[in-house]
């Protein structure tokens, strides 16, 4: 990481208070927060709330600071209207031996200087998105070039969304556009080692995770540009209060346990991988050049409350009360990070509508099923907190800091009836004791301190955390919640969703996705198959709203049993095929077929609480929409319930998924996209492979994390 | 309207690979093992409206190989100005080696005459019958067309 910033206002005072780095500057800055992020990470407008919130946090964590006297000083010293800049050492003066954040190492929108600068044939991914109601319809676009003197054949491991249903592929040489095909996997594998090896241009996507996909480009000349084009379409979720758009831009490196055969595997730049899927990593001060341009042009259909960007410096354009266009900053292009985007609407919850797709095979739909207010004043029952912390080397550092500042949050939120336990897992696992604790305030000391003395270091056994937290006697007066903490970065996804399947009984998951590009397939498999939640806490954010919405989710009873009635609607197909439990603050999407008339009503049949709680759910003509992704949509989440039922029973699905998309010409583990340019051949040798190095995830230490 | 052909035979070829040693940065690429091993060619076909009165609107096209020697590998658009995008087609046909393609266009100056509306890039493994059938075309009125289509081998 690199120690020159760019701030947007002059900075006026920079003070080292033992565990922050303060930057107090002059209020010119912060144009509000729906023109730029500042707000959203650590630029703060000094009023009485702030400032409150601020020394709340510090209690939390710099408790072992010996100068937050110093820290009301500064805070003192600021007047409201001007900007207090933390620029983020949040959680260090607690953090063990080893997870030390370098002085200077502050997070800021421009980063990263351009350092050794290695030849790489991938240029530029353009995205542009269009958000209509909750369903994105998103274009990638690569551009890769070759800067040598001959011919090549690029391999780019990158990241989609792990829902996204990948239903166009375009390459463009030149004038000439091709539109690619979806062929059955060894096929298209087959055809484009032909193409390849007879000197044709072609181009083969291949998935080899839902949210990694291998780009592979041959026969690319000497001096020539080519550019790939993608569509997806996918269903936004709606997490605590807003819709968040979210585009990750690099894949973080995965630890494969040893023997484990469909590995992704991490290795430095400029050394051969030893796996089918390998992912390049380019060291401290390398820089491949490529960049990113991100435009999200967004129509909510009602009026836009909020919106903001907690990853990225975004320039907003207000198009109306309901429509804005979300460009990436300038100066904030290096792809090191997930693009997050979140706004909030007029109303505390999203309205409940379907959206339609007519074709063929019917009328597609998705629906957003809202939790019903009963469950707000419903009381949950004792719980036992089993909170399971990565301890891993690809944690070291400030995602770990991150992960313990979370748990101490989460510790002191504890219920006087609760019971909890920690643990932490690496190469192997370990806990504070032998069985959960009562949550007294001595036990509570206990655990704080146990918090502090964890490090970053090691592999990622993290089927030894899951045996750890769900292995061990039930408290039958308790509810079991455990919380999982981690950047998500394994190769075995599916061993994880088996154990957990298998292990999880009446115990609910909840996962935490730690850091700013974690693995969201892993975390959302996890949440799903343990019947919980998941939340993001990137590494700028104020991770305490994401343990304070935790606790919201689960002080309350889960809407469980779900049954619903569409009327006299005939509604086939919906998925998930199961129903997933209602939290507070958590709609669930769901998707289905419909035959004749859609729904006026759908009423909810649930249990909460021990109690029967039915609710009647309006669905307006106006609150229909049309959108033409929705049936590939559908296809997708028809992939994953199958892909999910694999994993928990070991079932073999594979034929299902292949002839699923096929049929809607979609993207999986079982198809493959393939264009060839068959017109001409290029001249000369077959040429080099060249892999697409990337950086290492922002706040992802390269040492720790890639293996030598 | 239906029309066929047949490509001319396949040939054999002979592949080279050579192999280059090292460790670092951009290596040879090895692809022996993947060689194609039977009659194997690449080949563009494109796809022809013939004798449009007055402007195509719209347009979808049938072609089949009966033989089920011919892939699609790629789909690419016409040369007049009003289709500049590739036409899409329907995946689930194309499971059942049928390509069934369509466009239409709203440009104000559509194309008449002899129109070149697709080209279809194939990987051929044998003799393949390819047939192509008009199932709907119509003007800028949106009245339907009855004109010839064909398919003809460019490479």
């Amino acid at each position: 990481m690199s120690a020159s910033r760019s701030f947007p206002s002059p900075i006026v005072a920079v003070l080292l208070l033992g565990a922050s780095l303060l930057v107090a500057a002059c209020g010119s800055g912060s144009p509000g927060a729906e023109s730029a992020t500042a707000d959203a990470r650590h630029g703060l407008t000094i009023g009485s709330e702030l400032r409150r919130g601020y020394l709340d946090d510090a209690q939390g964590a710099y408790a072992a600071a010996p100068s937050e006297r110093a820290d009301e000083d500064v805070l003192a010293r600021l007047s409201p209207g001007e900007e207090l800049w933390v620029i983020d050492r949040a959680g260090l003066a607690a953090a063990a031996p080893g997870d030390e954040i370098e002085p200077g190492c502050g997070r800021c929108f421009g980063r990263r200087d351009v350092g050794e600068t290695v030849p790489l044939p991938l240029e530029k991914t353009k995205v542009r998105a269009d958000v209509a109601g909750h369903v994105a319809t998103v274009d990638v676009t690569q551009v890769f070039h070759n800067p040598f003197d001959t011919k090549i054949e690029a391999i780019y491991v990158f990241p989609l969304p792990h829902d996204a249903a990948v239903s166009e592929f375009v390459m463009t040489i030149g004038e000439r556009r091709i539109r690619g095909v979806v062929r059955r996997r060894e096929e298209a594998e087959r055809i484009y080692e032909a193409a390849r090896s007879m000197g044709y241009v072609a181009a083969l996507l291949s998935q080899e995770r839902p949210n990694v996909f291998t780009q592979s480009v041959a026969n690319i000349e000497p001096g020539r540009r080519l550019e790939i084009e993608m569509r997806y379409f996918n269903a936004l979720p709606w997490r605590d209060g807003g819709f968040e758009f979210d585009f990750p831009l690099v894949v973080g490196p995965r630890f494969n346990p040893p023997g484990w055969s469909d590995r992704i595997e991490a290795h430095p730049q400029g050394t051969r991988a030893t796996a089918a899927t390998s992912v390049p990593y380019l060291a401290p001060g390398q820089d491949g050049g490529h960049r990113v341009e991100i435009e999200v042009e967004v129509d909510a259909g009602i009026p836009i409350r909020a919106l903001a960007s907690a990853s990225h410096a975004v320039e907003v354009e207000r198009l109306s009360d309901s429509r804005r266009r979300v460009r990436l900053a300038a100066n904030d292009r290096v792809p090191d990070r997930d693009f997050r985007l979140r706004w909030e609407l007029a109303g505390d919850r999203p309205e409940a509508g379907l959206v339609l797709h007519e074709s063929e095979g019917g009328t597609f739909f998705s629906f957003l099923l809202v939790p019903p207010r009963e469950l707000e004043t419903i009381r949950r029952a004792p719980t036992e907190f089993v909170f399971v912390l990565d301890c891993s080397g690809s944690m070291k550092g400030a995602p770990l800091a991150k992960a313990k500042a979370a748990a101490r949050r989460a510790l002191r939120a504890c219920d006087p009836r609760d019971s909890f336990q920690i643990i932490r897992f690496s190469s192997e696992a370990s806990q504070l004791g032998s069985r959960p604790l009562p949550a007294t305030s001595e036990n509570l000391r206990r655990g704080l301190r146990y918090l502090d003395e964890l490090e970053g270091t090691g592999g990622t056994m993290m089927v030894e955390g899951i045996k750890a937290a769900l292995d061990f006697p039930r408290d039958p007066s308790r509810q079991r919640v455990v919380t999982f903490m981690t950047d998500g970065f394994i190769g075995n996804e599916v061993e994880i969703f088996g154990a957990i399947a298998d292990r999880v009984g009446d115990a609910r998951v909840f996962s935490f996705g730690i850091g700013n590009s974690v693995n969201r397939h892993l975390i959302e498999g996890m949440a799903r198959l343990g019947r919980g939640a998941v939340a993001y806490v990137g590494l700028d954010d104020d991770g305490t709203a994401a343990v304070d919405a935790f606790y919201e989710r689960v002080r309350r009873p889960a809407l469980t049993d779900i049954r619903l009635d569409w009327g006299g609607a005939r509604v086939e197909d919906l998925h998930p095929r199961t129903v997933p439990d209602l939290f507070h603050g958590r709609p669930v999407m769901l998707v289905g077929r419909l035959r004749g008339t859609p729904p006026s009503t759908v009423v909810v049949h649930g249990r909460a609480g021990g109690e029967e709680v039915s609710t009647s759910i309006a669905l307006t003509p106006d609150a229909e929409r049309r959108h033409s992704g929705i049936a590939s949509i559908w296809a997708r989440h028809r992939i994953a319930d199958l892909e999910y039922a694999a994993a928990a029973r070991g079932e073999n699905r594979a034929a299902e998924v292949e002839a699923i998309a096929l049929e809607f010409g979609i993207v999986s583990s079982r198809t493959s996209f393939l264009a060839v340019d068959a017109s001409a051949r290029t001249e000369g040798r077959m040429g080099v492979q060249v892999p697409v190095g990337v950086p290492v995830p922002d706040g992802v230490r390269y040492e720790t994390s890639v293996p030598r | 309207m239906t029309t066929r052909m047949c490509c001319p035979a396949a040939f054999l070829f002979l592949v080279l690979l050579l192999l280059r040693e090292g460790g670092e940065g951009p290596r040879p690429i090895a692809g022996g093992a993947a060689h194609p091993t039977v009659e194997t060619e690449f080949a563009v076909f494109d796809l022809w409206v013939d004798g449009v009165p007055s402007g195509l609107g719209a347009w979808q096209i049938e072609v089949r190989d009966e033989a089920g020697a011919a892939k699609l590998v790629g789909v690419e658009g016409g040369d007049h100005a009003a289709y500049p995008e590739p036409p899409r087609f329907d995946p689930a046909a194309l499971q059942g080696g049928r390509v069934v393609l369509a466009a239409f266009s709203t440009a104000g100056e559509l194309p008449r005459g002899e129109v070149r509306v697709a080209s279809l890039h194939y990987l051929i493994e044998g003799e393949p019958d390819l047939a192509v059938t008009l199932e709907a075309a119509v003007d800028a009125d949106g009245l339907d067309l009855d004109v010839p289509v064909r398919l003809t081998r460019r490479n």
